[in-house]
């Protein structure tokens, strides 16, 4: 790991001493053209053209700074545990609990005392969540896809 | 200024009073001359900082991927014993695929070495938590099998990087930039597959071990060959011998082995073979789609795949595959509703295929090909 790469740094303070400058500029300019507009009648539109994209920007970066740090795959996803009883057919949906696996006895069902099992797990996505597209794997962790060369 | 129209200034139109104009112009032909020649060089650069960027993000992966990997060994070891440097050695660890100058034999060979990279690894975990039952040594070995391909992608991202960097060679970063988006989406996968072996819930891949359990539950299960199980199992009158690898630990079993044993066993007296897989979808299809064909469904490195079609051909069985399409992310991350959903629909085809292609008595095999961490038989 000799040649491992330093992170980009990002100060908070940095970001935010340049916004409050390009903002000021912006906000010089604005005054300058306004005056300008004033005096002779004529609009500089260079200047106000300089003046909305350094205000553009620094609003831009102001909203980056609240951005989230990057998700990299390892977040908690909501898993579901569903519990079927094998007499009455009743199911029950609670969250996946460490140690549980499909087909596993869980105690007795609360409707008619028959024995239940654990039926199927499963992810629920989150709403909203952008569908990932086709991606081609990489042949490492065991699976048997077919087409997936491993 | 003044004098002339804001059009006229932006386009540089020269004139006695116009300075800004001239300026203006001047500035063009200089950027022009300056992009002819250094506009690949500036490119470079720019590409460069945005592979820089997704190769830090990559290391983040890797890192927090090592991490999982230790802090759960430790978790599972009674021991005092700090297994960060064996972790670290398995992350490195290499597999040499067979020699294919002369293919004669090559099956066999890579099945040789398939067999001893899976007893190595599983070995070196079992000497880190030696109190820990199959399935846990299982999860936790599919688990540094992650943490390893983490490793690997980010460390051939670095190596083209670092040569695209040394040699400014505007291809190779070119080809890098162009495959980065799906380098980054594979990692992911990756990331939130350790997170599943961790935690020991079924994946999108498990979905063949998943209807083979429907349909063996109850039903008394033995071990036909290492880590793969069969139950007998009656359908409308045939009799259906069910195979899945044993679960619910992470395995993917010998479903191969397992089919040739059971042909050679019944002397060929099989009317029918129904292989259920996760295939990959394409673009457009939805996740937990069924689709049907005729062959051999089975991934990996192709050792059980062949044995299954040397076999079938021998006694002239047909073959019949289910499907249960799925994106690659799908296949390594925890099961999505969408596929579990998706067993009835086997089932039922499967009852079809059944029904319209052999008869009453008929022996058949069906076989649910898969990862079965955690599904049990």
């Amino acid at each position: 790991m000799s040649a491992d790469l330093k992170g980009p740094k990002r100060s908070i303070l940095y970001l935010i001493s340049i916004i409050a400058i390009m903002l000021i500029l912006s906000i010089i300019t604005l005054i300058q053209a306004f005056k300008t507009y004033m005096e002779s009648g004529h609009m500089d539109f260079l200047a106000l053209l300089l003046s909305a994209s350094a205000f553009a920007l620094s609003i831009y970066m102001a909203l980056q700074i609240g951005v989230k740090p990057p998700k990299l795959g390892f977040e908690q996803q909501k898993v579901l545990t569903v519990i079927r009883c094998s007499r009455c057919g009743f199911e029950s949906v609670r969250n996946f609990k460490e140690g549980d696996y499909v087909l596993k006895k869980i105690g007795s069902c609360p409707k008619c005392n028959g024995p239940s099992f654990i039926y199927t797990i499963f992810r629920e996505e989150e709403k909203g969540k952008k569908k990932a597209g086709k991606i081609n794997p990489i042949p490492q962790v065991k699976t048997t896809a077919p087409f997936l060369s491993m | 200024m003044s004098a002339h129209s804001v059009p006229d200034i932006m386009q540089g139109v020269p004139s006695q009073d116009n300075a800004i104009g001239m300026i203006i112009q001047i500035l063009w032909l200089a950027f022009f001359i300056f992009y002819l020649l250094y506009g690949q060089k500036l490119q470079v650069k720019i590409m460069l900082k945005e592979i820089e960027g997704s190769l830090f993000k990559l290391k983040m992966i890797r890192d927090r991927g090592r991490e999982i990997a230790i802090s759960t060994v430790k978790k599972f070891s009674k021991h005092d014993n700090d297994p960060t440097e064996r972790v670290d050695r398995l992350l490195e660890y290499v597999y040499i695929p067979p020699v294919d100058l002369d293919p004669y034999g090559i099956i066999k060979r890579l099945e040789h070495l398939v067999d001893v990279r899976d007893f190595r690894l599983k070995d070196e975990v079992k000497l880190m938590v030696p109190d820990a039952d199959e399935t846990k040594i299982n999860n936790l070995t599919n688990m540094i099998e992650a943490a390893l391909a983490l490793n690997q992608i980010y460390k051939v991202v670095r190596h083209y990087y670092l040569i695209g960097k040394k040699t400014s060679s505007f291809y190779i970063i070119l080809q890098l930039q162009m495959l980065l988006p799906q380098i980054m989406k594979e990692s992911q996968a990756y990331a939130s597959a350790l997170t599943a072996f961790k935690n020991g819930q079924p994946i999108g891949d498990g979905i063949g071990p998943l209807i083979a359990a429907r349909l063996m539950h109850g039903r008394k299960e033995y071990e036909i060959v290492e880590d793969t199980v069969v139950s007998e199992v009656p359908i409308d009158g045939r009799i259906a011998y069910v195979l899945k690898a044993k679960g619910p630990g992470g395995n993917v079993g010998k479903p191969g082995e397992a089919i040739r044993r059971l042909l050679e066993e019944m002397e060929g007296k099989i009317s029918r073979i129904i292989i259920i897989d996760a295939a990959q979808k394409l673009e457009g299809e939805k996740s937990g789609e069924v689709a049907e064909g005729t062959g051999v469904a089975i991934g990996g490195p192709g050792v059980d795949k062949y044995k299954v079609e040397e076999v079938a051909a021998k006694y002239k069985v047909p073959l019949d595959a289910i499907l249960i399409k799925e994106s690659i992310e799908d296949v390594i991350s925890v099961m999505k509703k969408e596929i579990a959903n998706s067993v009835d629909e086997v089932i039922k085809r499967i009852k079809r295929i059944i029904h319209e292609n052999t008869k009453i008595g008929d022996h058949i095999i069906i076989a649910g090909i898969g990862n079965t961490i955690g599904i049990a038989q």
